[in-house]
């Protein structure tokens, strides 16, 4: 394995605790470049230095590995203190670094040949499926196209990319995730967006790659309970079923990034004059209730995230898994999460006046980013919503084909 | 019972408790109200009593880290730093089971309920299920709002130390906040539940009755706790709060 300088504590890793004290080391400088983040849309060099000093990638990152191999929640405390300054930094450790552990539970081949490479490590996946094919042929996966949203690909030296596979004679297949070395691929540029911008989320494009068999694993078994990395990593979440800790990790961002909205409109309201009076605007009893308003949602938020974590954590140590109302409460909690941020965030943003339109206010800049965070499916409110209200009055789940799966499990409520 | 303290028929800044014997009162009974009617809280009439001294305690005494009982009670409840952050959470809890309660009562209903025209089924329809989430969101956010504050009012009485000034006005705010979370969850059940509903034994109905009529007591009044909250936040002096401070 190529060695590269171990940050300090590699001997003895961090605790949560010092991993979120060096976050908040981090954030100013963090809250000084977020403009020029969003400029160049992408991690600044320095940034991405940054994060791989503190360790921040490395939370998941298993201990064989040279990572901390820690479970749920340190990562997410670290991000959600991240993005109060900067969501799209956040992004990079909350989400993409979460892609570590998506690796860890392939085969130990992938495992090698990804931290064999550095232990600095980032990889980014193009997550939805866009002109993209995957053709199981007779040599082997034949991989052509384009996957969108790969946060952060400019600064990883792996990638994945997911989707249906095509066979030959037409038979059903499980969908795949398929590994490439970034020299594999080509990285297009369309980002052009109007929030999270500096994650740089642009297009993979794969020209036509015969792909080996050890690169290309079943999705399914890939966020199943036990893995084929569950053979070398021991940390639960190489061992559990992972979709939920992969739903709930964003939602530390937009709790963030809330929080960060909610202090950038107290320091900026605190002082704001009236452009046309001159008079104080922290003195208006309406603008008093809206932070008031705001501030009780973004707590409420901050709790059912924290309680999710919690529970999400007490699960994996347990090795239990998550029950049919687990799963829907967390979900119907995540949206109801971005819900909450969004409806606080916006309160702020209309009361700024044509002031808050700037983009250099960092509160229109969260506003931002919060619309485009909370435009993922995970936090559609009418999707897990629906959910939980079938579930919740005995009837059966919806699959997302539209189909209604057989049994409705017994409601809790 | 509460009461302004005059003195040669002139009112004075004193305020005490006087503690009376049933016997001495008049029961009045006017308790004909839209909700908690179960409480009987009836009005006590008194015709001119003499009340021994015995019997009173001021509101300043009663307050303080020391009233008269501490003296008898080692228990640190009887002792504890009261201030904006600890009063008023008492009701809360009754808000919280009553929309809790709500929520089962409204799900068991729905779960079964067939539409009175059309024989449609209100538990399949999408609106009907995401405001069921939404409520049930909502409650159980009031209900973290409420342990979270919890834990910190029972560290202070245990510890015996005084509520900071930033707890005194976060805490009313949380309080004010989850009521009105448990008022709206249970509202926008009630309101999808149809005119079969609005006969005296449903249950849900008399919930969210039971929550209007608590929502209405000044802890969890909304226009009265969010400022002071606000106004600290953005640096500007908190006008005395309800509490005496």
């Amino acid at each position: 394995m190529v060695k590269k300088a171990r940050p300090p504590g590699r001997r003895s890793p961090p605790t949560p605790e010092q991993l979120v004290g060096r976050a908040r080391e981090l954030a100013p400088v963090l809250r000084e470049r977020a403009q020029a983040t969003e400029a160049l849309r992408r991690l600044p060099d320095e940034t991405m230095r940054a994060l791989y000093d503190a360790g921040f990638l490395r939370i998941l990152q298993p201990k064989r590995y040279g990572g901390y191999g820690m479970g749920w929640g340190p990562n997410t405390r670290v991000a959600r203190e991240l993005a109060k300054v900067c969501p799209s930094t956040a992004w990079i450790i909350a989400v993409v670094g979460m892609h570590s552990t998506v690796v860890a539970r392939l085969p130990k081949r992938c495992q090698d040949a990804v931290w064999g490479t550095s232990e600095d490590m980032l990889i980014s996946t193009g997550s939805a499926q866009t002109t993209g094919t995957i053709r199981k042929t007779a040599e082997g996966y034949r991989v052509a196209g384009t996957w969108r949203f790969a946060s952060g690909v400019d600064h990883a030296p792996w990638v994945m990319v997911a989707g249906r596979v095509e066979t030959e004679d037409g038979s059903a297949h499980p969908n795949a995730r398929v590994l490439f070395p970034k020299g594999e691929i080509e990285v297009v540029d369309t980002w052009y967006v109007e929030g999270m911008c500096g994650t740089g989320s642009k297009d993979i494009n794969v020209p036509d790659v015969l792909v080996p068999e050890w690169r290309v694993e079943n999705a399914m078994r890939n966020f199943g309970a036990n893995p084929p990395g569950a053979a070398v990593n021991d940390d639960y979440l190489c061992q559990v079923p992972f979709q939920p800790y992969f739903s709930n990790a964003l939602f530390s961002v937009i709790v963030g990034s809330a929080e960060g909205a909610y202090m950038d409109y107290l320091e900026i309201t605190g002082v704001r004059k009236g452009a046309i009076f001159g008079n104080p605007i922290r003195e208006l009893a309406h603008v008093q209730q809206r932070l008031a308003e705001s501030s009780a949602e973004i707590k409420s938020a901050g709790l059912l995230y924290d309680w999710a974590v919690r529970l999400l954590h007490e699960r994996g140590i347990a090795r239990s898994g998550l029950s049919a109302s687990d799963s829907v409460e967390l979900a119907r909690d995540r949206a109801f999460i971005a819900k909450l941020c969004v409806s606080a965030v916006t309160r702020l943003v209309r009361q700024m006046g044509a002031m808050g339109l700037g983009d250099d206010n960092p509160v229109q800049r969260h506003y931002r980013d919060q619309l485009v965070m909370a435009s993922q499916i995970g936090a559609n409110w009418d999707h897990h919503g629906t959910a939980f209200g079938r579930h919740a009055f005995g009837l059966a789940a919806v699959t997302p084909g539209g189909g209604v799966t057989a049994a409705a499990p017994a409601a809790k409520n | 019972m509460p009461g302004p303290v005059e003195d040669a028929g002139q009112p004075t800044a004193e305020r005490i408790f006087c503690l009376l014997r049933r016997g001495e009162l008049t029961i009045e009974d006017t308790w004909h109200v839209a909700g908690m009617r179960g409480t009987g809280t009836k009005d006590v009439r008194a015709d001119e009593l003499f009340v021994p001294a015995h019997r009173t305690v001021s509101f300043k005494a009663f307050n303080s880290t020391s009233p008269p009982g501490a003296a008898l009670h080692r228990a640190p409840l009887y002792r504890f730093a009261r201030g904006p952050a600890s009063l008023g959470g008492n009701i809360l809890w009754p808000m919280l089971g009553a929309a809790e309660g709500a929520l089962a009562d409204y799900v068991a209903a729905t779960r079964v309920r067939v539409g009175a025209l059309f024989g449609d089924k209100p538990a399949e329809q999408s609106p009907v299920q995401l405001r069921l989430s939404e409520s049930a969101a909502e409650i159980k956010a009031a209900r973290l709002l409420l342990e979270a504050e919890n834990r910190i009012v029972a560290g202070r009485i245990r510890d015996g130390s005084a509520f900071t000034d930033d707890e005194n006005v976060e805490l009313p705010r949380d309080r004010a906040f989850a009521a009105k979370l448990c008022v709206q969850a249970v509202e926008r059940l009630v309101l999808q539940m149809g005119a079969t509903t609005i006969y005296d034994p449903s249950p849900v109905r008399r919930h969210f009755r039971d929550l209007n009529a608590m929502a209405t007591q000044i802890g969890v009044n909304w226009d009265l706790t969010m400022p002071p909250y606000a106004r600290r936040a953005l640096g500007l002096p908190v006008a005395a709060a309800l509490g005496g401070h």
